[in-house]
């Protein structure tokens, strides 16, 4: 069936709502499906360039030094009638001192056929503060294979929290590449919320590099692993700097047959002060926690629903 | 007072050959806070795993636990919860992202009538300060317990077995607890109270003594307290380290 632009828009709108999140068409600054510009509105305080490629677009958004956006940006990145080859390309560059959370979703419709490259550089200035949440929902009709890639640098006492989620449908082929420069002082938070279901082969990879004194990086993974699932996770901390710390934690927590889970951690120390820790689990759900829950009456698989539920939020 | 549970002859021996209850006798009366009190190793928390049906304690070596006339043996820990028997865990679970709301009301699911925000304030909680936190390692031993506590509140069941749930709380509260138990008893929880503290015993209705897999006596809390600390507290057979210190001594 073919969707006029407003029926795309809010199909993603849609899409958006069962994630739980609750935009409206009103709230969102660009839509694009695949190449093909959908919407696009000014905010204030950010420049923005994007040109259509043939297989994609190219943006590079700036945001001056000192501008603080006090509500979130939010832009959907989507295939619902453009599937195929799919690269996109984008860069943002965050001036000193400028805050701002945006919120970018990766939605892809129904029966596509799709292999898509995301590649992202954020570059944070001297106490620049970014929230990047990365939100997918994958319709379970289309067939995936997607590389998303995440670089940023951060310069002295900036922050950075990503959060990549992938909770609903399917993952597909989901390959997810985080790589960190931390600066003087600068703080790096990255987690990742997979449900890999059946078919799904899932690589999360972080990679965090502690460059600047006193830098602070913190990695998370949760991935749930049903029934036929493959999910790896590498966790690499690097501590070149004195006094950095980082911390790996990884929970990948199995729930069917015919799963085959990795964990592969790696710390790098080059400064006898750099702290490196990491912290890795596979298996069931922890007993203790559905038969507490059970306790209250719950099913065993309605304990393990509460569970799970949880670690992905 | 009729008889909420009734533990008949209670036998449960390990996978590995080891008796741990040889013959429990124990019933527990509507409306009364009964505490099991007995050294470390006297069996009671296996025997609460056993009444309330924790995995791989559903069923009894021999011997059968009855509740509210119904035999329990062989039923799932939620299929007994659903009946009105739930238990709390001298350790309870931490949850990922579940907020105390969400987990209060998660225990209240069959009781529409629950106040969970005055559950909290019961167990010395305030609902503007807890609610919106999570059940996770951000929260204390004492403030988890506080709140397994709530929760059981807003289940209000026929019957909650609470093991050790006094343990990790500071000695100042433990007062506080026992009023707690005693509001729990009144508004229709009966309570096994499992401790091995006697000032918790004080606040019992009656009491139970347990000694190397066996209930030893049962009744007047004052009068089993007292044994407890004549017999439990410098008994051998279930304190190894005193026999040691007793034996180099001599």
């Amino acid at each position: 069936m073919k969707v006029n632009l407003d029926g795309r828009i809010l199909q993603g709108v849609e899409y958006l709502h069962k994630v739980g999140l609750n935009f409206t068409a009103e709230d969102l600054a660009f839509f694009v499906d695949k190449n093909e510009i959908l919407f696009r509105k000014p905010v204030e305080g950010i420049k923005s360039e994007v040109i259509p490629t043939e297989y994609g677009i190219k943006m590079r958004t700036v945001i001056e030094p000192g501008v603080k956006i006090d509500y979130p940006i939010t832009m959907c990145f989507g295939n619902f009638q453009h599937g195929g080859e799919h690269i996109n390309e984008q860069e943002l560059i965050v001036g000193d001192g400028a805050e701002v959370k945006i919120y970018t979703f990766a939605l892809i419709g129904p029966k596509q056929h799709l292999n898509r490259r995301d590649i992202v550089t954020v570059r944070l200035g001297k106490n620049a503060k970014v929230e990047l949440y990365d939100i997918h929902y994958h319709d379970e009709t289309a067939e995936i294979k997607f590389y998303a890639e995440l670089n940023a640098y951060l310069d002295e006492g900036a922050y950075f929290y990503n959060l990549l989620k992938i909770t609903d449908k399917k993952c597909g082929n989901f390959k997810t590449k985080f790589y960190g420069e931390l600066g003087p002082k600068a703080v790096c938070t990255v987690e990742a919320k997979l449900k890999a279901t059946e078919g799904d082969e899932v690589v999360v990879e972080d990679v965090m590099k502690l460059v600047g004194e006193g830098a602070k990086g913190l990695s998370k993974s949760r991935i749930i692993a049903l029934d036929g699932a493959k999910a790896e996770f590498i966790g690499e901390a690097y501590g070149e700097a004195p006094n950095s710390r980082c911390h790996i934690d990884c929970a990948e927590v199995v729930k069917g047959e015919n799963i085959l889970l990795k964990n592969i951690p790696v710390l790098v120390s080059q400064n006898e002060t750099a702290k490196l820790t990491h912290e890795a689990s596979i298996g069931k759900i922890d007993k203790k926690q559905l038969e507490t829950l059970m306790a209250k009456g719950l099913t065993e698989d309605e304990a393990t629903e509460v569970v799970v539920q949880g670690m992905l939020r | 007072m009729g008889t909420l549970l009734e533990v008949k002859n209670l036998k449960f021996v390990t996978e590995d050959g080891i008796e741990i209850l040889k013959g429990v006798n124990l019933d527990v009366k509507k409306g009364e806070i009964h505490v099991l009190l007995g050294p470390n190793g006297a069996g009671k928390s296996t025997l609460a795993n056993v009444v309330a049906g924790a995995s791989g304690y559903e069923n009894p070596t021999e011997g059968e636990v009855v509740f509210d006339g119904i035999v329990l043996n062989g039923k799932p820990i939620y299929e007994r919860a659903r009946l009105g028997l739930t238990i709390a865990f001298q350790e309870p679970a931490r949850f990922e992202g579940i907020t105390v709301e969400e987990y209060l009301k998660l225990s209240a699911r069959n009781n529409p009538d629950a106040d969970i925000e005055a559950c909290l304030k019961k167990v010395g909680l305030e609902p503007c300060d807890y609610l919106h936190r999570f059940v996770d390692d951000s929260l204390s031993g004492g403030e988890r317990k506080r709140v397994e506590l709530a929760s059981i509140m807003c289940m209000k069941p026929k019957l909650a077995v609470l093991d050790e749930i006094d343990s990790g709380i500071d000695f100042v509260s433990i007062d506080e607890i026992g009023n707690l138990f005693k509001t729990m008893r009144d508004e229709g929880t009966t309570l096994l109270v499992i401790t091995h503290r006697e000032n918790i015993a004080k606040i019992a209705d009656r009491a139970s003594l347990i000694c190397d897999g066996k209930i030893v006596e049962t009744g007047d809390p004052s009068k089993i307290i007292e044994k407890f600390e004549k017999e439990c507290l410098t008994c051998t057979v279930q304190n190894p380290e005193l026999l040691k210190e007793l034996k180099f001594n001599k």
